[in-house]
């Protein structure tokens, strides 16, 4: 029952009475209206509700529309803040009108005119471009979306390079109504391109003028560049060998070699190697060339192999001439070792046969004349003698190749000290002494040093003070890895300082005393100058003489 | 020095050497400082190995000791070492070798040491004092 079935019931019973009862055709019609009621409310509700419904979308599309306005203007903002902060001049033109719809501050940084100025003088643009690039500007605005470069000059009078973009759009009937474009400063690109094209171009001429030829092969050793120097060199053209293959021009005795040595280069990057073989003319003969090649297959710059080579057939023909007068000398050295060998022993047997029999004749003659007289024959014979033992030695340091073994100072001190004591049998009173410290094994050349030790201990005896009692030599080596030096320090006569640069001297002698030839003390001095040593004396008459001798390790040189 | 009482120290020695006044001298000094008391002369020394191989069956007559020179007409001092490494034991086992030259070749005193056999070195000319050394105890010879 609806609510006014029951409120109209309410009604009639409170009218009526409760006993009351509503007659059928009554109840009828109350149903009657009360439908027609109810159907009249639920229209309303539906209506208030609909008009609820579309009033609130009403509100809704009103704030969408508040919010939108705002966002269009936000994004307006953000769109110019961005166009005014990019380095990039852009730019909106108006055809018919020849003003600009739009200039974006950046022309103040190009160009160095405010927008302003570009707004009121159309044409600026043009007064400002580079009196030599006027014509090549002239391109732009032919109708066509198009770039161009060229220079314009700021208003602070530099001159900067600028890349310039227009596109025109078009009405429906096919002219231009509007120019966009967008400018840009480029002289910092370009002065790095110009300066990386003169690089290159310099490069490349140093290539091309080098007496160097240069060719770049791939892993498969074809030819993928030669430059223009390889013509000057080979005869062939560039164009003659891209793409054979760079073996064909290695003489066939070399090829083994040089194959070898492609393989090992090419199974490792970065390789650098120094080769020396025949290579090809267009002549048909070969050239001698030395070439360094470089494994670079993995630089994506250079994606090959590069072969730098030049020429070397004059220097190789030059070495073979040196090499083959080389070998003569050393034939010519050879026979003249064998000379001067050969002849110092002839010159010396008779010598020695004499020596012997002059001893005889001294051990069997008590004739005081005959014994003064052998003993004469004697001491020019010895003299003789050791003048020719000098000579050899002499001979022997010009002409004999430096030879290298470990030097036993003790040994060769001791050979050498009983060797003059023998030959000096009158100076036996002096007192040699010899001191060797080893800081390290010393490698020379014995004969040669050895030469030395003989030369300066027997001159040391030769010129003591007759007059002493305490004669001395004393004899100091440290010999180390670096060096060896060697001090013969003795209590003699000594040396006046006038001479002391003159004794070195071929055949100088000091005075009519001196015993010897004057050879000793040159010899010396060009036997340590062989060892690259060097040599000093310090020396008063009177108080003795020391020499001391500097001689370069030759381990440690080759090493 | 020259003791006459003394013995000899070599009862029979051999000179080699194409040189007669240094054969002379060796044959004298030995004498004379009593080295030994026959010296046999040899002018060279294919002469010499052809001697020694002719008295081999008779070691009494073999020298104790050889005195060798190196530079000879021929065969020379190292050609006779070579072939005197194939003599018989027999000859070899009571003689020493002693080089007896006058070479200035440094090479000669080094290669001399690749022979066992050879007991010295000496450079010419023989005298007293190397005889001393040669009839020293131990004959201790110095290759200088």
């Amino acid at each position: 029952m609806s609510t006014l079935n029951r409120l109209l019931s309410r009604q009639i019973n409170k009218f009526f009475g409760n006993d009351f009862s509503i007659p059928d055709n009554l109840a009828a019609f109350f149903e009657i209206i009360s439908e027609t009621y109810n159907h009249s409310e639920r229209d309303r509700k539906m209506l208030e509700r609909s008009i609820d419904l579309s009033s609130k979308e009403m509100v809704e599309l009103n704030n969408n529309l508040k919010k939108e306005t705002l966002d269009s203007k936000r994004a307006h903002d953000e769109l110019s803040r961005i166009l005014s902060s990019i380095d990039e001049i852009i730019f909106s033109k108006d055809v018919k009108s020849g003003k600009y719809i739009y200039v974006s501050v950046a022309c103040e940084k190009v160009y160095g005119y405010s927008v302003h100025e570009f707004m009121e003088n159309p044409t600026l643009w043009e007064d400002v471009i580079y009196p030599e690039d006027v014509k090549l500007a002239e391109s732009l605005y032919l109708g066509e979306r198009s770039t161009l470069q060229y220079r314009i000059v700021h208003k602070d009078k530099s001159i900067r390079w600028i890349e310039n973009t227009v596109i025109p759009t078009f009405n429906e009937t096919g002219s231009i109504i509007r120019i966009d474009g967008v400018t840009a400063d480029i002289t910092k690109r370009k002065e790095f391109e110009i300066a990386l094209q003169n690089s290159e171009e310099r490069f490349r001429s140093l290539i091309e003028h080098s007496s160097d030829a240069i060719t770049v092969i791939n892993d498969k050793a074809e030819i993928i560049y030669a430059s223009d120097s390889l013509f000057n060199i080979t005869g062939y053209t560039s164009e003659e060998l891209l793409g054979t293959s760079s073996s064909s021009y290695v003489h066939p005795e070399d090829l083994p070699e040089i194959q070898e040595n492609f393989y090992d280069l090419v199974s490792n990057p970065g390789k650098i190697k120094t080769l020396s073989y025949r290579r090809l003319k267009k002549d048909g003969t070969y050239l001698w060339c030395e070439a360094v090649v470089a494994n670079l297959i993995h630089q994506p710059a250079v994606k090959g192999m590069v072969i730098n080579f030049r020429d070397i057939t004059d220097r190789k023909k030059h070495l073979e001439t040196i090499k083959s007068s080389n070998e003569e000398l050393k034939k010519t050295n050879a026979e003249l070792d064998k000379f001067v060998y050969s002849a110092t022993h002839d010159l010396r047997a008779p010598l020695s046969s004499m020596k012997g029999i002059i001893s005889f004749i001294e051990a069997e003659t008590s004739d005081p004349l005959l014994r003064e007289d052998i003993g004469l024959l004697k001491a020019s014979v010895n003299k003789l003698d050791s003048f020719i033992l000098d000579i050899l030695d002499y001979s022997r340091n010009t002409r004999m190749e430096v030879e290298k073994e470990v030097i036993d100072f003790e040994e060769l001190l001791n050979d050498s000290i009983s060797n003059i004591k023998f030959m000096s049998a009158g100076n036996s009173n002096i007192d040699i002494k010899f001191h060797v410290i080893d800081d390290g094994a010393f490698y020379s050349d014995k004969g040669r040093i050895s030469i030395i030790l003989n030369n300066l201990i027997s001159n040391a005896i030769r010129y003591s003070d007759p007059q002493s009692t305490k004669s001395f030599v004393e004899i100091n080596v440290v010999h180390s890895n670096g060096n060896a030096t060697i001090s013969i320090k003795d209590n003699g006569v000594g040396i006046k300082t006038e001479n002391h640069q003159k004794i070195f001297d071929m055949f100088y002698r000091v005075s009519k005393k001196s015993v010897g030839s004057g050879i000793g003390l040159y010899i010396v001095k060009e036997t340590i100058e062989k060892l690259n040593g060097s040599i000093t004396l310090e020396s008063e008459l009177g108080e003795g003489t020391t020499f001391n001798i500097s001689i370069p390790n030759l381990y440690a040189i080759n090493q | 020095m020259n003791n006459l009482t003394e013995p000899f120290f070599y009862k029979r020695i051999m000179i080699i050497d194409d040189n007669e006044i240094d054969r002379y001298i060796c044959k004298r000094i030995s004498k004379t400082y009593h080295l030994a008391e026959t010296v046999i002369e040899m002018e060279t020394a294919m002469e010499a190995l052809e001697y020694l191989i002719s008295i081999k069956e008779y070691p009494e007559c073999l020298p104790e000791l050889v005195f060798l020179d190196i530079n000879m007409p021929g065969m020379n001092g190292f050609e006779f070492l070579e072939a005197y490494k194939d003599l018989p034991e027999s000859i070899k086992k009571n003689c020493i070798v002693v080089m007896l030259t006058s070479s200035t070749h440094n090479n000669d005193s080094k290669r001399v040491k690749e022979f066992s056999h050879v007991k010295g070195y000496l450079e010419k000319p023989l005298d007293e004092a190397k005889i001393r050394r040669l009839c020293s105890e131990e004959p201790v010879l110095n290759f200088s």
